[in-house]
């Protein structure tokens, strides 16, 4: 067993050589110029006086505030929002597709908007950071909390628990760890996103730091600084990651994202409103309410009435360029969601299959998951310029992992005893390839899938923003600078009908493919 | 409430899933009627789904029956009844985050004994089923026979009157069940509380049981009740005798043509009463 460990180790560890390797073959003995891929051994003197100088410490201290701020604010309001929807098993149907659906929907579309209302400081950024946490929380929480398993709670009823003991001493209890989850979730999408809010528009911080060093091309400080935000990341996944794992004594509970929660349709009475239905007044009741506010209070310039929303939205439907700008990022989407698919379900079965591989190349494969991409963005735009090729290459480094996560996990989860009685019926390695373990690796590629899209579209769309000329994020970029409020929105919420669209047709595709997985 | 007042009882109740008129609607337990006496161990055994695990549900006001009525000590039945019912499940009902301890003092803490009082009492009912060394084991790091052991001392702490164990055992294995039978049987005649036992093993009702109540497939009714004269605690001997095993053809000639056709219906729906009770209002029950 110790041997078997050091085995892995050795193996995690003879892949980082491997990559720093293959690195330096590249840098010194091909033709691309210093310039664009510096050396690890130039990196590394870099790196050095970095640290020991100190000079990351005003960029790393206001990224830390952005987002300390940003987390405490998603954590509060997404817990006090949860313990109030989960208290009703009707509000769950009601809100808990809601969250999910916006959840879809790429938060950093929003940016541009943020930028308009708070400025370039850290307001935008702890704004961001707050909203893209806020709902992998208050998704857990509301699934952790609506889960509970029965048993305990009739347990406690028979013994006579009073409701607060049941939330305090059984419902929070038993949820903890898709909590906990939740919470590391949210903490890492809110130091992701942030970095990526600092990298498109910002004064400071280490995005702004990582952003500016690539514009002056100053290459070999730019990986320093890029290594040590990589540190950073990891030292505060691994810092979650043990709270987590001294939070969940008992083990085997652990949910990344819920959004099965309503697939159980049970018996609609009569008496109340159809979920559904209650869902759509809710969204009717924020438009009108933002209409009213923005015809009362709101300046022009800044915010925009829904209906004059839709009238814009009219308006660039007739627009040659919305058009072939919406097209071109749909294109992109597209090639960067099939390289991601091919890429994502090869690499995902060669970890999973084999216990060897999945213990030792798993945990690279988190770590990459949990790699702060944004600041490498600069990257791909020095390897693939500004055309579509760095936004498709940006977008399948976002939408492969949720990929390959989801098949690994997928294959893992087959019972042996199918494995074994379909040896005992003879089957060899590829009919049980075929008829075992795809069938049963179909459900949770569904949901690799569906993930890996609204990934590879946040990828396309930060690439975007980032820096192009075309493209969907471009033109966002352009509405915010000019002033048109009413574009930027109508925009966004095309944008958003896509990703809740394409969101729905992966998750439709879900269930029918897989109506035996109960 | 007098000697002859039975511990509980049971009048013509009737527990149905679904609106009347609708044709999903299950009738799981029709008109069943028992009284139960003070100190006596009823068993109930019958088909899956006759509708023994609800009648355990509606004597311990875990759910409000569609009609009839059910009283505990001569007072009818409107909710739980903590002070006076207890309960052994059949899953795993130990709370994963608590050590055994704690779980004991939780359902103390529930059911509302001083904060000073619960220790004492928890150790004391651990030592009852010798499991006073793992106080501090957390449920996982139990066997299946130590889990329903812990979980019968939670039941214990709470010093109720009646305990209702809902096939308690069914998950462990035979030698094992055969065993924690026995200990039962001696805290039985030790403590003299009143058991309705719910199980699917012939052999267990007729050992544990003074009576035993056979149901019938769905809709579940009492079908017959088996009276087994034996004095608690019992033992090996009792195991290996010929009573045993002429109860037990007789049972199984009872049970078998109902078995027959449970076998023949369609599974029941996962939605029972018990599963939906902390959160209000699914709406659509009766």
């Amino acid at each position: 067993m110790k041997g078997l460990r050091f085995a892995h180790r050795l193996v995690q560890l003879g892949f980082l050589v491997l990559v720093a390797l293959v690195w330096q073959i590249t840098a010194i003995g091909s033709h691309v110029s210093p310039l664009l891929l510096p050396p690890p051994a130039a990196v590394y003197r870099e790196f050095l006086p970095l640290l020991m100088t100190g000079v990351f410490w005003p960029d790393l201290k206001v990224t830390l505030y952005e987002l300390s701020v940003a987390f405490s604010i998603a954590a509060v309001a997404a817990s006090s929002i949860s313990y109030v929807v989960s208290r009703s098993r009707y509000a769950i149907r009601v809100f808990d597709p809601l969250f999910a659906g916006i959840f879809a929907i790429p938060a950093i579309l929003m940016y541009p908007l943020y930028v308009l209302f708070f400025g370039l400081g850290p307001a935008s950024k702890i704004a961001i950071g707050a909203t893209i946490a806020f709902f992998p929380i208050v998704l857990n929480t509301i699934s952790g909390l609506s889960r509970v398993d029965s048993t305990y709670v009739t347990a406690a009823r028979s013994m006579g628990a009073s409701s607060l003991q049941m939330f305090w001493s059984v419902m929070l209890p038993a949820a903890f760890p898709i909590i906990l989850t939740g919470l590391r979730m949210g903490l890492i999408l809110a130091f992701l996103s942030i970095l990526g809010a600092e990298t498109i528009a910002s004064f400071s911080g280490l995005g702004h730091q990582i952003a500016g060093l690539a514009e002056n091309m100053d290459t070999a400080r730019m990986f320093a600084y890029i290594v040590f935000v990589l540190l950073i990341a990891f030292l505060l996944n691994f810092a979650v990651s043990f709270a987590e794992a001294r939070g969940r004594r008992e083990g085997g509970l652990s949910v990344m994202s819920s959004g099965r929660a309503e697939s159980a349709v049970g018996s609609i009475t009569k008496t109340i409103l159809h979920p559904a239905v209650a869902r759509l007044g809710v969204i009717g009741a924020i438009l009108v309410a933002w209409e009213a506010g923005a015809r009362m209070f709101g300046d022009p310039l800044f915010i925009s009435p829904p209906s004059r929303v839709l009238v814009a939205m009219l308006g660039l439907a007739g627009r040659k360029d919305v058009i072939a700008a919406v097209a071109l990022t749909c294109w992109e989407l597209t090639v960067a969601f099939a390289f991601s698919l091919i890429i994502g379900l090869t690499v995902g079965l060669i970890v999973g299959l084999h216990r060897f591989t999945r213990s030792s190349l798993y945990p690279i494969i988190l770590l990459l998951y949990a790699m702060p991409l944004a600041t490498v963005l600069p990257l791909f735009v020095i390897v693939f310029g500004i055309g579509p090729a760095s936004k498709i290459a940006f977008g399948v480094s976002h939408g492969v992992f949720p990929i390959i996560m989801a098949v690994a996990a997928g294959v893992q989860n087959i019972k042996p005893i199918l494995v074994t009685s379909a040896r005992s019926m003879g089957a060899n390695r590829r009919q049980i390839l075929i008829s075992i373990v795809f069938p049963h690796l179909l459900p949770s590629l569904f949901t690799g899938m569906r993930l890996g899209m609204s990934a590879a579209l946040l990828g396309v769309l930060l690439a975007e923003l980032y820096v192009s000329q075309s493209g969907v994020g471009y033109l966002t970029g352009m509405f915010t600078q000019t002033f048109q409020p009413q574009n930027l929105f109508a925009l966004v919420a095309v944008l958003a009908a896509i990703a809740v669209g394409l969101n729905e047709l992966c998750r439709l595709s879900e269930s029918r493919f897989s109506q035996w997985h109960v | 409430m007098t000697e002859a007042t039975p511990a509980i009882r049971v009048q013509g109740v009737t527990q149905a899933y679904g609106t009347p008129g609708d044709a999903l609607r299950v009738v799981a337990l029709e008109s069943a009627s028992l009284a139960v006496a003070r100190g006596e161990l009823v068993c109930l055994i019958g088909p899956s789904g006759c509708g023994k695990s609800t009648l355990l549900n509606l004597m311990g006001g875990l759910s409000r029956p569609a009609s009839g009525e059910v009283w505990i000590d001569g007072e009818p039945v409107t909710g739980p009844l903590p002070q006076k019912v207890a309960y052994v499940f059949q899953e795993n009902a130990l709370f994963p985050w608590r050590t055994v301890l704690d779980n004991i003092k939780l359902g103390m803490a529930f059911q509302g004994v001083p904060q000073a009082d619960r220790e004492p009492r928890a150790r004391e009912s651990l030592q009852a089923v010798g499991l006073s060394d793992f106080a501090d084991h957390y449920p996982g790091q139990l066997s299946g026979g130590m889990k329903q052991r812990a979980q019968l001392a939670r039941a214990l702490g709470l010093r109720t009157e009646i305990l209702l164990m809902d096939e308690p055992f069914a998950a462990l294995d035979e030698q094992t069940r055969m065993v924690l039978g026995e200990d039962l049987s001696v805290l039985l005649a030790r403590t003299g509380k009143t058991i309705v036992f719910v199980t699917h093993s012939l052999v267990e009702a007729i050992f544990l049981a003074d009576r035993v109540a056979v149901f019938s497939a769905r809709p579940g009714r009492i079908k017959q009740i088996i009276s087994v004269n034996e004095q608690h605690p019992r033992n090996r001997s009792f195991m290996a005798s010929q009573k045993i095993s002429q109860l037990r053809n007789e049972l199984y000639e009872l049970l078998h043509d109902e078995i027959r056709r449970t076998m023949d219906q369609p599974k029941l729906d996962p939605g029972s009463p018990s599963s939906s009770t902390f959160t209000v209002n699914e709406g659509g029950k009766t």
